[in-house]
C-alpha cells in the first residue's frame, strides 16, 4: 500500500500537464479540457489526503470526500456555463483561436 | 467472499451466457413478432428455427470487414467495442441468488456497497459507443442519428435516477442484494402508490434507455438511414447488436431486482418443494422474461415517439412524475412512518 | 504497489494525450480515460461514493457534453499551433515543475496510515458518512450548490436563446398592405 506522497506526487504531475497544455493549446475547448485536468487533479489531492487523516479523527476524512463532491458538482456547473459561452461565441466563427478575440483591447 | 480465480471464472461464465442468450433473443423475438404479426418467424433453419442465430452468427464473421475510408480508423474500431464491453459490464453487480447458494459460491460476480451506482455509472458510459460510433464513420446521417440516439439516452437517465430515488429511500441503502432481502414492497401500504409511479416511471425509462420501441426512432427500419449503424457491417455491427440486447436484458434483471425482489422466489411454493424460493438464478432469470416479453410485445404493438414528442415526453412529463413519486415517498417516509 | 504504479502511468499517459494529441475528439476521449482511472484510484482510497459518482458526472456526463460540443461545432486540429519555441519552453518549464513538485512531494513523508482504522472509519466512503456530513455540516454548502446549478441551468438556456424578430405594429400593417396588393393583381388578371 503506498503512502499518501505519492498519491500527491501524481495529483502534482496532472496538474502540471494541464498546465502545461493549457499554456500550450490554441483552441478554446482544448484549453477548457486541460482545465479540467487540472481540477481533477485537485481532487485527487484532496481525496489522498482525506484518507491520511481518516485514520486520526473520523469526521475529517469524510469531509474530505464530501467537499469533493461538492467540487465535482460544481465542475459540472461551470463546464455546462463555460462550454454554453463558447459555443455562443464561436457559432459565428470559422476557427477556435482563441488570440483571435481580442475585440477587447485595453 | 469468493477469491479472486472464482470471481474471475464467474464473469467469464455470465460473459458467456449473456452472449448465448443474445443469440436466441434474437430468434425470440423474431418469432414473437412473427407470431404477433399473423405471420410465422423464421422457422426453417433446423428445427422450429434454432439454428437461425448460428446461421446469422457464421453470416456476420464472414463478412468482409469494411473500413469506410474516410473514417477515424481508432474510434471506428473502438466504438463497438466500448459498447459491448461496458453493456456486459453492467450485469456484473445484479445478485443472482441468496449468498453462497450456487454450490457454495456466491452467485453473483460482484457484490458492491454502491451497487445501484456502479449499474448506472457504466450504463452511462456505455453511451459513448453509440456516438463515437456515429462521428467515426464519417457520414452525416450517422452523425445526426447517433447524436439524436444519445441525447435521448441521457435525457431518460435523468428518469431512470429519479425514478431510483424512491426504491433507495425505502431501502436506505444502495446495495442491490440488501435491496432485495429487504422487501421494499412489504414497508407499509401507503408506499405502494408513489412506488407504484416509480415503477412505471423506471420501465417506461429503462425501455428509451435501450432504444427499444416506441423510443427507436434513430435507428427504426421504416427510417432511411440506420441512424449509428448506419456504416458498420459484419462483425461490429454484430457486437452492436450484442450489446443492445445485452442493454435489454440487463434493464429487464435491473426492473427485477429493483421492483420486483429479484431472486427471491414465491414464498407460498417452499410447501411443496422445500427451499425452491432460494434457488439461484432460475427466479431472477423468470422475472427477466416476463420483461423481455414486454419489450417485445411493445415493439409489436406501439407506434413509436417523433423525437421531439420524445424528448418533450422526457423531459416535461417523465421527469416531473419521477421526482412528483421521489417527493411523495419521502414525505410518507418522515412524516407518517 | 503494482496496482498503484499500473493506475499512475494510465493516468499519466492519458494526461499527456490530453496535451499532445492534435484531434481533438482524441484528447477528449484521452481525457475520459484519465477520469476513468482516477475513478479507480479513488476505490484504492476507499472512497467507493465517490468513484461512482467520479464516473457518473465526469464521464458521464460533462465529457459527453464536451464531445457533442466538439462534433457540433466540427472543431478540426488547428493547422498552426502556438510558436514552436514557446511550445518548447512550456514543456521545459513544465518539466521542471512537475519534477519540482515530485521531489518536494516525496521528500514531506507522512504518518502511514493504519489501513484498518482508515477503512473502519470510511468504511469505504460509504454514501451513509457523506449525508451526515453533507446535510450536517456542510448545509449551507449543499444548498448554495443547489443555487448555483439553477443558476447555471437558467444562464446556459439564456445564452443559446436566439433573439426572435420583434413584430411591430409597423411590420404588421405593410403585410397587410402587401396582401391587398397581391389580391388586387390576381383579381385584375
Amino acid at each position: 500500500m503506498v503512502g499518501t506522497e505519492a498519491y500527491v506526487a501524481l495529483s502534482a504531475v496532472l496538474f502540471t500537464i494541464g498546465a502545461v497544455g493549457v499554456l500550450t493549446r490554441r483552441s478554446a475547448i482544448m484549453i477548457f479540457l486541460c482545465v479540467e485536468l487540472m481540477l481533477n487533479a485537485a481532487n485527487l489531492a484532496i481525496v489522498a489526503y482525506a484518507y491520511q487523516w481518516a485514520g486520526t479523527g473520523l469526521l475529517t476524512g469524510i469531509s474530505g470526500q464530501t467537499a469533493v463532491f461538492i467540487i465535482l458538482a460544481v465542475a459540472a456547473a461551470e463546464v455546462a456555463i463555460g462550454l454554453g459561452i463558447l459555443v455562443a461565441i464561436f457559432r459565428n466563427r470559422a476557427s477556435t483561436d482563441v488570440d483571435a478575440l481580442s475585440e477587447v483591447r485595453l | 467472499m469468493d477469491s479472486l480465480l472464482a470471481t474471475f471464472v464467474k464473469a467469464l461464465l455470465l460473459a458467456a451466457a449473456l452472449l448465448g442468450a443474445f443469440a436466441y433473443m434474437t430468434l425470440i423475438e423474431r418469432r414473437l413478432l412473427g407470431r404477433m404479426q399473423h405471420r410465422h418467424g423464421p422457422n426453417r433453419t433446423g428445427p422450429f428455427g434454432l439454428l437461425q442465430p448460428i446461421a446469422d452468427a457464421l453470416k456476420s464473421v464472414f463478412k468482409e470487414d469494411i473500413i469506410v475510408s474516410k473514417a477515424d480508423k481508432f474510434v471506428y474500431v473502438l466504438a463497438p467495442l466500448i459498447s459491448i464491453t461496458f453493456a456486459l459490464s453492467a450485469f456484473g453487480a445484479i445478485p443472482g441468488g441468496p449468498a453462497g447458494s450456487l454450490f457454495g459460491y456466491d452467485p453473483w460476480v460482484l457484490d458492491l456497497d454502491i451497487g445501484l451506482l456502479y449499474v448506472l455509472a457504466v450504463t452511462s458510459i456505455g453511451v459513448y459507443g453509440i456516438f463515437l460510433g456515429g462521428w467515426a464513420a464519417n457520414s452525416k446521417y450517422a452523425l445526426l442519428g447517433s447524436l439524436r440516439s444519445s441525447a435521448q439516452i441521457i435525457s431518460y437517465e435523468l428518469g431512470l435516477g429519479l425514478s431510483v430515488l424512491s426504491v433507495i429511500m425505502i431501502a436506505g441503502t444502495l446495495n442491490l442484494r440488501e435491496i432485495v432481502e429487504m422487501g421494499i414492497w412489504g414497508v407499509s401500504p401507503l408506499l405502494w402508490p408513489p412506488l407504484a409511479i416509480a415503477f412505471g416511471a423506471f420501465v417506461i425509462s429503462a425501455i428509451a434507455e435501450v432504444n427499444r420501441t416506441p423510443f427507436d426512432l434513430p435507428e427504426a427500419e421504416q427510417e432511411i438511414v440506420a441512424g449509428y449503424l448506419t456504416e458498420y457491417s459484419g462483425l461490429k455491427w454484430a457486437l452492436y447488436q450484442m450489446a443492445e440486447y445485452v442493454n435489454m436484458m440487463t434493464a429487464a434483471a435491473f426492473i427485477s431486482t429493483l421492483f420486483l425482489g429479484g431472486y427471491r422466489g414465491p414464498a407460498f411454493l417452499d410447501q411443496w418443494i422445500p427451499g425452491i424460493s432460494e434457488w439461484p438464478i432460475v427466479w431472477l432469470v423468470a422475472k427477466m422474461a416476463i420483461f423481455m416479453f414486454l419489450f417485445i410485445w411493445l415493439r409489436a404493438t406501439l407506434p413509436r415517439l417523433r423525437y421531439d414528442q420524445l424528448m418533450r415526453f422526457g423531459w416535461l412529463y417523465l421527469f416531473e412524475v419521477a421526482l412528483g413519486a421521489a417527493l411523495l415517498t419521502g414525505a410518507v417516509i418522515a412524516f407518517v412512518l | 504497489m503494482v496496482t498503484f504504479a499500473i493506475l499512475a502511468s494510465v493516468a499519466v499517459i492519458g494526461a499527456l494525450g490530453v496535451v499532445l494529441l492534435r484531434q481533438p475528439i482524441h484528447a477528449a476521449l484521452s481525457l475520459v480515460g484519465t477520469l476513468l482511472t482516477l475513478a479507480v484510484l479513488f476505490v484504492t482510497l476507499q472512497a467507493h461514493f465517490l468513484a461512482a459518482i467520479q464516473v457518473i458526472v465526469y464521464g458521464g456526463a460533462i465529457m459527453v457534453l464536451f464531445l457533442f460540443v466538439i462534433m457540433l461545432l466540427n472543431i478540426e486540429h488547428q493547422r498552426k499551433e502556438v510558436q514552436p519555441w514557446l511550445r518548447w519552453a512550456a514543456y521545459g518549464v513544465g518539466l521542471v515543475a512537475a519534477t519540482g513538485l515530485i521531489v518536494g512531494a516525496m521528500l514531506d513523508p507522512r504518518q502511514v496510515p493504519d489501513h484498518a482504522v482508515v477503512r473502519d472509519t470510511l468504511q469505504g466512503g460509504h454514501p451513509r458518512l457523506i449525508a451526515e456530513v453533507l446535510y450536517g455540516e456542510f448545509m449551507l454548502a449543499f444548498q448554495l450548490v443547489g443555487v448555483l446549478l439553477l443558476t447555471g441551468m437558467v444562464g446556459a438556456v439564456a445564452l443559446v436563446q436566439r433573439p426572435r424578430p420583434q413584430r411591430t405594429s409597423a411590420m404588421i400593417d405593410e403585410r397587410r398592405k402587401e396582401r391587398a396588393s397581391d389580391a388586387l393583381e390576381a383579381g385584375g388578371r
